[in-house]
C-alpha cells in the first residue's frame, strides 16, 4: 500500500473527507443556525436582516455538502453506498428540506403579499431545523452503528429504524449547536434592537447546547462503550475531549464580555473539535455494524484504488487552496453589518 | 433532441434576419411561436436524458457494470415509491410556481435602468403596518 509521509492513502483520504465535512458543519451550521431562529424575529425588517445575513453566503455554504458527498463517494465508495442505502429515508427527507431552503430564500422577497411572505418564513425556518436535524441523526446513526450485514448490506428492521433514541438525541443536540453559533453569526452581522434580541437568544440558544450535549454525552458513555474505547487504549487523546470542552466553556465567557468574533472563532474550532472527536472515534472503522463487528466496513474495505486516491489527493493538494482562496474573499467582501437595498433579498 | 435543436438555431436565425430588416416586431405570429418555444429546451433536455438512460441499458455503466447489479439490496420497493411520489410532488409544485412568477417576470418588461427593482421592493405601506403591528 502507497503511503504519503508515513500515513496510507485511505487514511489520508479519511482526513480530507473529515476536513470537507468539519467545513461543512462550520459553514452551513451557522446559515442553519441563523435559519432556525428566523421565526423568532417578529418584524419584517428583522427578517429580511437575518436573511441578508446568509444570502450572499448560503449557498457557497452548501456546495460543502456536494463536495463532501462527491468525496466520499469517489474515495470510499462502499461507505457511500452502504450510508445512502442504510440511511435512505433521513437523506431522502434532507434533500427535500434542502429545496424547500433554497426556494424559501429565493422567492420570499419575489411577491409583496403578507400570506406570501409568511409562508416562506414558515418553510424556511423549518426546513433550517429539520436540516440540522437531520444532519445530527445521521450521524448519531453513523456513530452508534447500523444494522449491517454480509457484504456490507443493511440488514436492518426498515423505514424508521433510524429515529432511534441516540440517534434524536444527536439531531437535538445538532440542532441546539447551529443555532448557538447560528445566533453568534447574526449577532456580528446586526444592530440596534435586532442586535439586542439576539444577546438575549443566544443565551437560551447556548443553555439548550449545553444540556443538550450534556446528555448526549452521558448517554455514549454509559451505552455506547465502543466509542469511548479508543480513549482508554491511548490517553494522549483524552486532550481532544478535553480542549473542546475548554472551546465550548469559552464561547459564553466571551459572549458575555461582547467579544462576538472570537466567540463565533471558538464556536466554529468547537464544532471541529467534535469532529475531530467523532473521526477519532470511528477510525479506522467508518461504519460499525450493531449485528457483528466482523460485519463493521473499516475505511481500507470500503476505499478506490491507491491510484485513484493518490489522483484525488493531489486535485485536493491544488483545489483546496483555491476553495479556502475563494472563500476568505467572499466573506471579506461581505464583511460588517447588513445594509438592505435594491438587491438585497 | 437534436431536431428541437436545429428548430431553434432555424428560428433564431430567421428572427435575426428579420430583426436586422427591422421587421421583426411587426411578424405577431413569429412572437407567438416563440412563446411556446420556451418549452422546447425543457422536452429537449428530457427526451436527451430518456435517450442516454434508456439506451445505455442493461448497462448502468456501459460493458462494465449491468444494472440488475447495481440497485441496491437494501433499499425497499416501498422506500423507492415513497421518494418517487414525494419528489413528483415536490417538482410540480416547483414547476407551477416558476410558471407563475416567469409569467409575472415577463409581464412586467425589461427592467429601465433608473426603475426600482420590483422584486425587491419593500413591504406595500397597509403590509408594513400590519407586519411591524
Amino acid at each position: 500500500m502507497e503511503t504519503f509521509l508515513g500515513i496510507d492513502y485511505p487514511t489520508w483520504w479519511f482526513l480530507v473527507v473529515g476536513g470537507l465535512f468539519s467545513g461543512y458543519a462550520i459553514l452551513d451550521g451557522f446559515d442553519f443556525g441563523a435559519g432556525a431562529w428566523h421565526l423568532f424575529f417578529k418584524k419584517e425588517q428583522s427578517r429580511r436582516i437575518a436573511l441578508n445575513a446568509v444570502g450572499p453566503v448560503w449557498d457557497g455554504n452548501e456546495v460543502w455538502l456536494v463536495i463532501g458527498g462527491g468525496a466520499l463517494f469517489a474515495g470510499f465508495p462502499v461507505m457511500y453506498a452502504t450510508l445512502f442505502s442504510s440511511l435512505y429515508v433521513p437523506f431522502m427527507l434532507f434533500l427535500v428540506f434542502i429545496i424547500f431552503r433554497a426556494i424559501a430564500i429565493e422567492f420570499r422577497g419575489k411577491e409583496p403579499m403578507l400570506w406570501w411572505r409568511r409562508l416562506w418564513d414558515v418553510c424556511y425556518s423549518i426546513s433550517s431545523i429539520m436540516l440540522a436535524f437531520l444532519l445530527g441523526v445521521v450521524l448519531g446513526n453513523v456513530l452508534q452503528g447500523i444494522a449491517i450485514g454480509p457484504n456490507f448490506e443493511y440488514a436492518g428492521a426498515g423505514f424508521f429504524e433510524f429515529l432511534n433514541p441516540y440517534a434524536l438525541m444527536t439531531g437535538v443536540t445538532a440542532l441546539a449547536l447551529f443555532m448557538a453559533h447560528g445566533a453568534i453569526y447574526l449577532l456580528l452581522k446586526t444592530e440596534g434592537r435586532l442586535f439586542a434580541k439576539l444577546t438575549y437568544l443566544l443565551k437560551k440558544g447556548m443553555i439548550f447546547f449545553m444540556v443538550s450535549f450534556g446528555i448526549t454525552t452521558l448517554y455514549t458513555l454509559l451505552y455506547i462503550p465502543h466509542l469511548s474505547d479508543d480513549f482508554k487504549s491511548s490517553p494522549a487523546l483524552f486532550a481532544i475531549p478535553v480542549l473542546t470542552f475548554m472551546s465550548i466553556a469559552n464561547v459564553p465567557r466571551l459572549a458575555s464580555k461582547r467579544n462576538y468574533k472570537m466567540a463565533f472563532f471558538f464556536s466554529s474550532l468547537t464544532v471541529s473539535l467534535l469532529m475531530v472527536l467523532v473521526a477519532v472515534e470511528l477510525y479506522p472503522n467508518l461504519l460499525f455494524s450493531t449485528l457483528d463487528p466482523g460485519y463493521s466496513l473499516d475505511i481500507y474495505e470500503a476505499a478506490s484504488s491507491d491510484k485513484s486516491l493518490g489522483i484525488m489527493l493531489l486535485f485536493v493538494a491544488i483545489g483546496g487552496p483555491l476553495v479556502l482562496g475563494y472563500t476568505f474573499f467572499v466573506y471579506r467582501t461581505f464583511r460588517g453589518k447588513v445594509r438592505l437595498d435594491d438587491h438585497s433579498y | 433532441m437534436i431536431a428541437i435543436g436545429m428548430f431553434l438555431i432555424a428560428l433564431s436565425v430567421y428572427a435575426c434576419y428579420l430583426l436586422w430588416r427591422k421587421k421583426l416586431f411587426e411578424k405577431r405570429w413569429l412572437l407567438w411561436v416563440f412563446v411556446f418555444t420556451a418549452l422546447l429546451p425543457q422536452i429537449a433536455n428530457q427526451v436527451g436524458w430518456f435517450a442516454a438512460e434508456m439506451g445505455r441499458q442493461p448497462w448502468v455503466v456501459y460493458g462494465l457494470l449491468r444494472t440488475d447489479e447495481a440497485f441496491s439490496q437494501a433499499v425497499s420497493a416501498n422506500q423507492i415509491l415513497f421518494s418517487l411520489v414525494l419528489f413528483m410532488v415536490v417538482y410540480s409544485l416547483l414547476f407551477l410556481l416558476f410558471v407563475y412568477l416567469l409569467n409575472k417576470k415577463i409581464k412586467h418588461g425589461p427592467y429601465e435602468e433608473s426603475e426600482e427593482d420590483d422584486d425587491h421592493r419593500p413591504l406595500t405601506k397597509e403590509i408594513s403596518e400590519v407586519v411591524t403591528g
